[in-house]
């Protein structure tokens, strides 16, 4: 381990500032992680995505889905806000996938242009 | 699947699918012997007798989806580079994985990004644990999540700054037991 006095350093600052996490309320991403999606990209996604929520220290929850029978618009994600209806974007790169983060996630508009499916909760 | 890291993060999403909460990973690369084992081990639900012989037939899934075209797609490559697959698995108890590659063949699929991989399982699995044993010429590297969980606490694996901290740690480790440093 790189250095076990700066992960216990790590705790003791973290501890501070965590506050109970209710996952209920959080915005979602759902990546497609079958292995159509992980053949496709998805891990390439997923850490895309995951840098930026953190770069924009955004409160979303990163979720994963297996196969859901589009492996030909792979690699996929869904967007869903809470009460809002689910948005399935396809055929990412790591590039767009963090243009619909910024865009679906801050700016709340849905990225028409990557949509492949919207679902009404 | 362009590499084996691939490979594995989708044959552990298998595991984790079928509710392992315990994955162990091992890859010993020997090259004196001209060798690569990957081996993957579960605590899931396993399959029965007639279910693993089907497993790595592409035209089988156990829809309510629980394999698909990942072990076919592993058998392959193995097949393709002087090597084979191996499977077994117990009803209730895990499965265990064996894939062996000639390691100097043509068609050996590149080792790809281990850690990479490692990282995404953690980020989407964070309460399960893993295992990681890397074996290199005679050297090597052990990586248990139970390490971290221990020194942290209630705070989650998948916090962004634990999985920096892993990241490097798993990445630097990583380079420095294949020479790479």
């Amino acid at each position: 381990m790189k250095s076990l006095q700066e992960l216990r350093d790590m705790r003791k600052r973290l501890e501070k500032d965590m506050t109970a996490r209710d996952d209920k309320d959080l915005a979602k991403v759902i990546i497609g992680m079958g292995t159509c999606g992980i053949a496709a990209g998805a891990r390439d996604i997923l850490q895309a995505v995951s840098d930026e929520i953190n770069k924009r220290d955004l409160n979303v929850k990163i979720v994963q889905t297996g196969c859901i029978g589009m492996c030909e618009e792979e690699p996929i994600f869904d967007i869903v806000k809470p009460g809002d209806e689910r948005i399935t974007y396809g055929n990412l790169t790591p590039d767009i996938a963090r243009q619909i983060i910024v865009e679906h996630l801050i700016n709340n508009r849905i990225d028409k242009e990557h949509v492949i499916a919207r679902h009404n909760n | 699947m362009k590499d084996l890291s691939l490979h594995i993060l989708d044959l552990a999403e298998n595991s984790f699918l079928a509710g392992a909460d315990k994955l162990i990973l091992r890859i010993k690369e020997d090259i004196p012997k001209n060798q690569l084992i990957l081996i993957m081990a579960d605590n899931g639900q396993g399959m029965e007798e007639t279910e693993l012989a089907s497993v790595t037939d592409p035209f089988y899934t156990g829809r309510n989806k629980k394999v698909g075209l990942g072990i076919p797609l592993i058998k392959y490559n193995a097949e393709l580079a002087g090597g084979f697959l191996e499977i077994f698995s117990w009803s209730g108890i895990g499965t265990y994985l064996t894939a062996v590659f000639e390691y100097d063949h043509i068609d050996r699929p590149p080792l790809g990004d281990i850690p990479e991989s490692i990282l995404s399982l953690i980020t989407l699995n964070s309460d399960q644990d893993i295992y990681f044993y890397h074996w290199f010429n005679g050297d090597n590297y052990e990586f248990k999540t139970r390490d971290y969980r221990e020194e942290l606490g209630s705070i989650p694996l998948d916090h962004h700054e634990v999985l920096e901290f892993i990241a490097e740690d798993l990445k630097t480790n990583f380079k420095k037991l294949r020479g790479e440093f």
